[in-house]
């Protein structure tokens, strides 16, 4: 008896070992760097070495000295543009096209692979293949509007303040609505029928049926893809990176968070690194997303109670 | 609901619009790849005059393409099988072990499904450098393993709290020990859940440059998007090799999904219910 | 089910295996064959010179059997971080290419490289080489090769079909260029969306305008970038930008090259490393370059030039011996004639001398009269460095994004703020040692 008490004891601990691969990995390739990054903001570097603990002054320095205060406010502003724009071209877009392929259409599935298709390719391809595209004098774009009789709507469209961020933001999107257009037909496909067909018969017309209907039913679905965006808009880096390179060119125009962060994390062409900068300003991403990622729980969390 | 004509005229105008922008990109790259560089100058939108893979035979010559491939396929397929390994049994110890500290593991690994890996890539950098793992394939799995991770422990557990627990536990009256549930009954049932974390972490980690590009120096050991990187960077005139280039990179993700597209797209919606 | 698994861990183990495997394999590929042979690792940003620099490296292994050279460039936009990553790791290359002056310097001071004072041959080169090699103790860190010139090029065709004389000033190179547009043809082919093309094109044109006496006093202290002479400059960037092509800010350098090739375009403004291109990419185009614009007070023609880079080896290194070897032959004489003819550069190495013509044309002329490229040479401290701030405020500029003044005084700010940071970073070597 005792000695079964025993090995059950054992068994007992064995079953952490579940566990203990997903948290070690995890938490050795994942949770210590992160925590190490967000503690680095509160010392001075040289190089990649470690020297004095300076307590908030690299946040200091960020928000009030020139020119990384500029950067910074610059960079954010550029964030939030992205959120705001690819809440239009990504979220509206999708749901626009989810709603018409859930409703009587044919090809149905030829649709869906091919909006799907961009997904599929690496960042860095869709970035050179637009970079190729939108090129002013060789590029596909401008001779195709050449082509169809719309010269006056050429433009150098990497290469203007107007255009430039306008024109990754297009192309994130050009990659993502195919995959937010996926999550919007389940959740349209998790509405009950039975729905519409009342509706049907008390003689809704199909606009009213959508938004007196379908939207509000949609409205966890829209907000959890809002907060993705949201996160997915400042964390942006591999667009712009592989279009306009880290210096978020030109004249900063499409400089983002993590253009500015990586300029200083591994310094450019002919300046150094100041990689204490660099960690103050993960932080504040770090905090952004943060509290966005407390909206998503919270929605998360009163979905479960719905259940 | 018939709908009015119109309303359906408009419906197949967007959706062919929408195609149009989809698929016109791609088909570009892929018709480019086969023109001369004086043709895609010239004639940038015209259809290649001949079919011709002399870009392709130049790509395969002039950059290490199949050692670049085989990378990718190695840590693509190593990582995927860590991730779904490691997350389905923490998953399913989430899920099956009412412990105290339940709650606390949750938030755990919700951390880092929310922060952005890219901004710890100092520190983790130092970490590679110290276990002496730098500049090998294998500093590169273990960041795809653990940024995989935390999204693939909550879909497991989400799954894994969808079947009922009389299942296992006639099975452990028949003897099985907890190991023996988890891979002999559970994880059989768990089908589904495993294409989403796998498909999810596939087109992730092949697509992935950010990580390459710091971690991989030797050519021999990049996969193909650092591999495209180190093409625009010295064929940067020649579009056709590039555009070529481009196509060879993309070509093994899209036929997988010409094959699998329905269940590409399935398990990605159900991934999204959950 | 257990049978897939055991199948999948299978497979697991097979790919981890094979992964240690084919990584040694990689490694022995490396080694070579021979047992005794010791392979160097040189790094460099030249992607587009790496055929020459792979022969003149075969001339230095036949003449030292034992010792293999492996020519390894990277982008140059991403070179820095990699090259930084490799050396804080202390695993990589033995042989590095470093950027000239503060690029160097900051590299040398962080310990990373070997002093090359002593090797033979590198006292022997000029100090204004040298100077671009050293750290902030004075040691030489490197092996400088050339200078680097900007130049004008022009096509000559084009300059005799329509009758043109080259242009020596400022005011002769507005009128050339306004024939030029008269008969539809882009004056000056050049790309602003890199931004340090822009430093390169202001570098190039501006010494006619502020003269060498603005440099004397910007190196003394007596005036700082807020000057009367440099706004001259800003103001006749503005005004070359109707002779440049539409929308340039959008065009990189490789579509500013195509248009010269296509001889869309008269006149191109790099530096003179772009004349190996041209031979390479149009042999039978004739192109002559301008080495400069005449100074408007004085008249004389000085050269924008600046060391374009060297050569170290990393204190890590497992195989120093045999680096500073190799540094030993780069700086011999036999080297610097096969760089020279390869490459077709001015070497840094005295006594070689040019066989390309344009080459001469070029060395003559910065012989008789210099101007260093005043961003780079004295503004590129600091992180970001001022010439990063300027170079960029020129695409606003451009852009109509920031005025002139404005440009001038942000880039001074920043100036002050690296020469502060420089001072403490000073500081922080000293009680280090």
């Amino acid at each position: 008896m005792e000695n079964r008490r025993g090995t059950l004891k054992i068994k007992k601990h064995l079953v952490h070992l579940f566990l203990l691969p997903a948290a070690l990995l995890y938490g050795v390739f994942q949770l210590y760097p992160l925590i190490t990054a967000a503690l680095n903001s509160l010392y001075s570097f040289k190089g990649f070495d470690r020297q004095d603990f300076i307590g908030l002054n690299n946040f200091i320095t960020l928000f009030t000295e020139k020119p990384y205060n500029e950067f910074f406010f610059n960079a954010i502003s550029h964030n939030w543009i992205y959120f705001f724009v690819t809440v239009i071209t990504q979220l509206i877009v999708s749901l626009i096209l989810a709603l018409i392929i859930h409703s009587k259409v044919k090809g149905k599935e030829f649709f869906k692979s091919v909006y799907f298709l961009p997904k599929l390719l690496s960042v860095i391809v869709i970035g050179f293949l637009f970079s190729l595209i939108l090129n002013p004098t060789r590029g596909a774009l401008n001779s195709l509007l050449e082509g169809i009789g719309l010269e006056a709507l050429t433009r150098p469209w990497l290469g203007s303040m107007d255009t430039a961020l306008l024109s990754i933001i297009f192309v994130d999107s050009w990659a993502s609505i195919g995959f937010s257009m996926l999550i919007f037909l389940a959740g349209l496909q998790a509405i009950d029928n039975e729905i519409f067909e009342a509706a049907r018969i008390d003689g809704a017309n199909t606009f009213t049926v959508i938004t007196r209907i379908t939207l509000p039913m949609l409205a966890p679905a829209l907000m959890v893809m809002s907060v993705l965006v949201f996160i997915g808009s400042f964390e942006t880096f591999e667009y712009v990176f592989a279009m306009q390179g880290s210096s978020g060119g030109p004249y900063y125009s499409t400089d983002v968070l993590t253009t500015f962060f990586y300029r200083l994390a591994f310094g450019t062409v002919d300046g150094g690194q100041a990689i204490g900068l660099g960690s103050a300003v993960a932080v504040v991403l770090f905090i952004i997303i943060g509290i966005a990622t407390c909206i998503i729980l919270f929605f998360f969390k009163r979905n479960d109670f719905e259940r | 609901m018939p709908g009015k004509w119109y309303i359906q005229l408009i419906k197949y105008l967007v959706l062919a619009f929408f195609t149009f922008i989809f698929a016109y990109p791609i088909f570009l790259m892929i018709t480019s790849s086969l023109k001369t560089n004086v043709d895609i100058f010239t004639n940038p939108l015209s259809l290649p005059s001949s079919f011709n893979l002399d870009n392709y035979f130049e790509v395969w010559r002039v950059v290490n393409f199949s050692s670049y491939m085989w990378n990718s396929v190695i840590v693509s397929s190593v990582s995927v099988f860590i991730v779904l390994f490691v997350s389905s049994m923490a998953g399913y110890y989430l899920a099956r072990y009412d412990l105290k500290w339940n709650p606390y593991l949750l938030l755990f690994f919700m951390i880092g499904l929310m922060l952005p890996m890219k901004l710890a890539v100092i520190p983790l950098y130092m970490i590679m450098l110290n276990l002496g793992l730098l500049d090998t394939l294998f500093s590169l799995i273990f960041i795809y393993v653990a940024g995989g991770i935390p999204f693939a422990v909550f879909l497991f557990y989400g799954f894994f709290r969808t079947i009922p627990k009389a299942l296992e536990d006639s099975a452990r009256l028949d003897g099985c020990n907890d190991f023996q549930i988890y891979y002999k009954i559970v994880l059989p049932l768990m089908k589904p859940a495993i294409s989403i974390v796998g498909i999810v972490n596939l087109i992730n980690v092949w697509n992935d440059f950010f990580y390459p590009l710091i971690f991989i120096r030797t050519d021999s050991l990049s996969t193909i998007p650092l591999g495209m990187l180190t093409l625009f960077g010295e064929y940067d005139t020649q579009w056709n090799l590039l555009f070529a280039g481009l196509t060879l990179s993309s070509l093994p993700m899209i036929i997988a999904f010409l094959f699998a597209s329905r269940q590409f797209m399935e398990s990605l919606t159900e991934g999204a219910v959950k | 089910m257990k049978k897939k698994l055991i199948y999948l861990v299978i497979l697991m183990a097979f790919s981890i295996l094979f992964i240690a495997c084919s990584k040694d394999a990689g490694k022995e590929g490396n080694k070579g064959s021979d047992e005794d042979t010791v392979e160097l690792e040189m790094y460099s940003w030249r992607t587009e010179d790496r055929s020459a620099y792979e022969e003149i490296i075969e001339e230095f292994e036949n003449e030292n059997p034992g010792i293999k050279v492996n020519f390894q460039p990277y982008e140059s936009t991403e070179y820095n971080t990699i090259l930084t990553n490799s050396l804080v790791s202390g695993t990589g290359p033995d042989i590095v290419q470093l950027r000239p002056y503060s690029g160097s310097r900051t590299i040398a001071d962080n310990g990373y490289l070997l002093p090359l004072d002593d090797v033979p041959g590198v006292q022997d080169i000029d100090d204004p080489y040298l100077d671009a090699a050293k750290g902030s103790d004075g040691n030489i860190y490197g092996v400088p090769l050339t200078l680097n010139a900007g130049v004008i090029f022009y096509n000559q065709n084009i300059f005799d079909d329509l009758n043109l004389d080259v242009p020596e000033t400022w005011e002769e190179l507005i009128e050339v260029s306004n024939v030029l547009k008269e008969n539809d043809i882009t004056p000056i082919a050049q790309g602003g969306r890199d931004a340090y093309l822009l430093s390169m094109l202001h570098g190039v044109i501006s010494p006619s305008a502020y003269g060498n006496e603005y440099v004397e006093d910007v190196i003394e202290g007596k005036t700082d970038l807020n000057d009367e002479r440099m706004l001259k400059t800003l103001e006749r960037m503005e005004e070359l930008e109707e002779y440049l092509p539409d929308d340039f800010i959008a065009l990189d350098d490789n579509d500013a090259q195509a248009m010269f090739y296509a001889e869309e375009a008269a006149m191109y403004i790099n530096g003179d490393y772009r004349l190996e291109t041209f031979q390479t990419n149009i042999p039978d185009v004739p192109i002559d370059v301008i080495t400069g614009l005449k100074d408007d007070t004085t008249g004389d023609i000085s050269v924008m030039n600046w060391v374009d880079s060297s050569y170290g080896v990393v204190k890590n290194s497992q195989h120093q011996e045999e680096a500073l070897k190799f540094i030993e032959f780069m700086a011999t004489k036999e080297f610097g004639q096969l760089f020279s003819d390869n490459l077709n550069r001015v070497s840094a190495i005295e006594g070689v001398t040019a066989n390309h013509e344009i080459v001469q044309k070029i060395n003559k002329a910065s012989e008789e009269s210099s101007t260093p490229y005043l961003m780079l040479v004295h503004f590129g401290d600091g992180s970001p460095s001022t010439k990063t701030i300027f170079e960029d405020g020129l695409q606003g500029m451009y852009l109509k994004e920031i005025s002139k003044e404005n440009l001038l005084d942000s880039a001074q700010e920043n100036a002050d703020r690296a020469a502060e940071e420089e001072v403490e970073e000073l500081e922080m070597i000293e009680e280090d040692d």
